[in-house]
């Protein structure tokens, strides 16, 4: 019983980076209409910044850990000024091209700077571990799960509850509609990227804190990954994202530990194709339906 | 000077040129219907006015201000709202959330309060309906909806797009009623309408557009007595 409440907890932390993750493509995809590839090598680009701050004399864990969420959400609003917004009423294949353009010039530059040697990222996060009935949880993991838990919430009262919210859903359903409102549909596509980015930039602090190694193709698989959990919550749901990724961080966990470990990437993508043939909308999507 | 004035404006889709040399004036306080066939250019000319597509010629001036020059999102800070062809309500927000949403321009939290009861109370079914998402009202509420979020930003002058169609007899009636009441309490409106006849029974005057120009204009009433008028529109 330990055991399985263990793989349970070591599928709950990259769950929720997943989720964290995921979360950036659901709410660009909900709004832009596309799949942001760039999106997971913002996580590196985070993980760096971190990097940089800690190794920086003089400059507070805190600073370090600000720094590289607000780098984050600045450089998603660049990307999307510079590659996407030219491209708004292309089709859609030039948006996705460029997409995965962006992620290749962003990892090897990333390459130029830094070489592709890993550095090691100090630990910044000291938190005692505690046990509860024989089983230990590591005080990283509980940084990692409250601040997800506090991510989630925040966001969704953000989406839910207040006005910029409202104007976001609204401008996701019907651009034109939303202008009709006053609602400028342009900074709230900003708006959407510096959030989706930001989050990216916690979820590339959370992973170094774990797997304390940055290197320029850090964010390829946890952005692939996410991407896969966005698409099994529904894409373009916000509770959907959260869910995703939580689902396969212990989908992951259990058959690494229960079946096989060289079969995880097996499972994690045949979960993806049994639920695009069961519910091509996801576990939260749903079609529109038009009144006339 | 007229409260909104459209000269000569050239609206093309691709190569189609859908308005040509379109001009019309709009009165403070008249209702002013703009009738013809499927495909004339009624709902493009109130998507040109509003700024959703873009002219290619001619002036469309609102109280001194070019709107072909204003984005479209700051325009219904201008005073203008628009009820768009096909109600475009939000589907996924509630009733309530689409309202307060028709206030988006504006700040006193006092004074849109205000004018959510107002609202509340010329169409006592949203009240009751508040906390149901758009997407489950019926098409005739969806059009009071509609309506009630565009009276939610205090226009000067309200653009009505087809606010008729496809409801039943009962809610048509009402419709226009309302614009009539809305009308009254000094906003200025201007209607599009597939239903001529109805249109011209409510309007101060009328233009008739036909292939992208207008063909017609004068006073409804007149209007509705001209004989290729009752021909091609009213079915007389």
């Amino acid at each position: 019983m330990n055991g399985f409440i263990e793989q349970f907890l070591n599928g709950l932390i990259p769950g929720s980076i997943y989720a964290l993750i995921a979360l950036g493509y659901t709410m660009v995809y909900g709004i832009a209409k596309m799949i942001n590839f760039a999106h997971g090598d913002i996580i590196m680009v985070g993980a760096y910044i971190l990097l940089l701050g800690l190794n920086a004399a003089g400059v507070p864990t805190w600073l370090a850990i600000l720094l590289s969420i607000v780098g984050c959400g600045i450089l998603g609003v660049v990307i999307e000024k510079v590659a996407y917004k030219p491209l708004r009423n292309a089709p859609s294949l030039a948006v996705l091209i460029t997409a995965i353009g962006v992620s290749y010039f962003l990892q090897n530059l990333f390459l130029v700077i830094f070489s592709s040697q890993g550095k090691s990222v100090p630990k910044f996060i000291h938190v005692s571990d505690f046990t509860v009935g024989g089983v230990t949880v590591s005080g990283n993991m509980i940084v990692i799960l409250v601040v997800t838990i506090i991510v989630m919430i925040a966001l969704t009262y953000f989406i839910n509850k207040t006005k910029l919210g409202s104007a976001l859903r609204a401008v996701s359903e019907d651009k034109g509609a939303a202008s009709l409102m006053g609602i400028n549909a342009n900074r709230m596509i900003s708006m959407t990227f510096a959030i989706g980015s930001a989050l990216a930039g916690v979820a590339g602090i959370l992973w170094v804190s774990m797997y304390d190694k940055a290197y320029p193709t850090l964010g390829a698989i946890p952005g692939i990954k996410a991407f896969v959990a966005a698409v099994i919550g529904g894409i373009g749901s916000v509770p959907g994202a959260m869910i995703g990724g939580i689902a396969l961080g212990i989908v992951e966990s259990f058959t690494k530990a229960y079946i096989s470990g060289e079969l995880v990437d097996a499972f994690v993508f045949g979960l993806l194709i049994i639920v695009l043939i069961f519910k091509p909308t996801g576990i939260l999507g749903r079609k529109r339906i038009e009144k006339v | 000077m007229s409260l909104l004035s459209v000269k000569d404006l050239n609206v093309y889709y691709g190569v189609i040129h859908a308005l040509k040399d379109v001009s019309f004036d709009v009165e403070e306080g008249e209702v002013i219907a703009l009738i013809g066939a499927n495909g004339a250019g009624k709902t493009t000319t109130l998507h040109t006015i509003t700024g959703l597509i873009g002219a290619k010629s001619g002036s469309i001036e609102f109280e001194g201000t070019n709107l072909l020059k204003t984005p479209a999102h700051k325009i219904v800070g201008l005073g203008m709202a628009h009820v768009p062809e096909g109600r475009r309500i939000f589907q996924e927000l509630t009733v309530y959330e689409n309202l307060k949403l028709g206030a988006y321009t504006r700040s006193n939290k006092a004074e849109i309060a205000e004018t959510l009861e107002m609202v509340y109370e010329r169409f006592p079914r949203l009240k009751e309906r508040k906390n149901q998402v758009g997407g489950t009202l019926s098409g005739g509420e969806q059009q009071m909806l509609a309506m009630g979020r565009a009276l939610m930003s205090k226009p000067k002058i309200i653009l009505m797009d087809e606010p008729s169609m496809g409801l039943s007899p009962i809610f048509v009636s009402e419709i226009f009623d309302i614009i009539k009441e809305i009308s009254a309490q000094g906003t200025t409106v201007l209607l599009v309408e597939q239903n001529a006849k109805k249109a011209l029974e409510i309007a101060d005057r009328a233009y008739v557009l036909e292939t992208g120009r207008v063909s017609l204009s004068g006073d409804a009433s007149d209007l509705m007595n001209d004989d290729s008028v009752k021909k091609a529109y009213l079915g007389e």
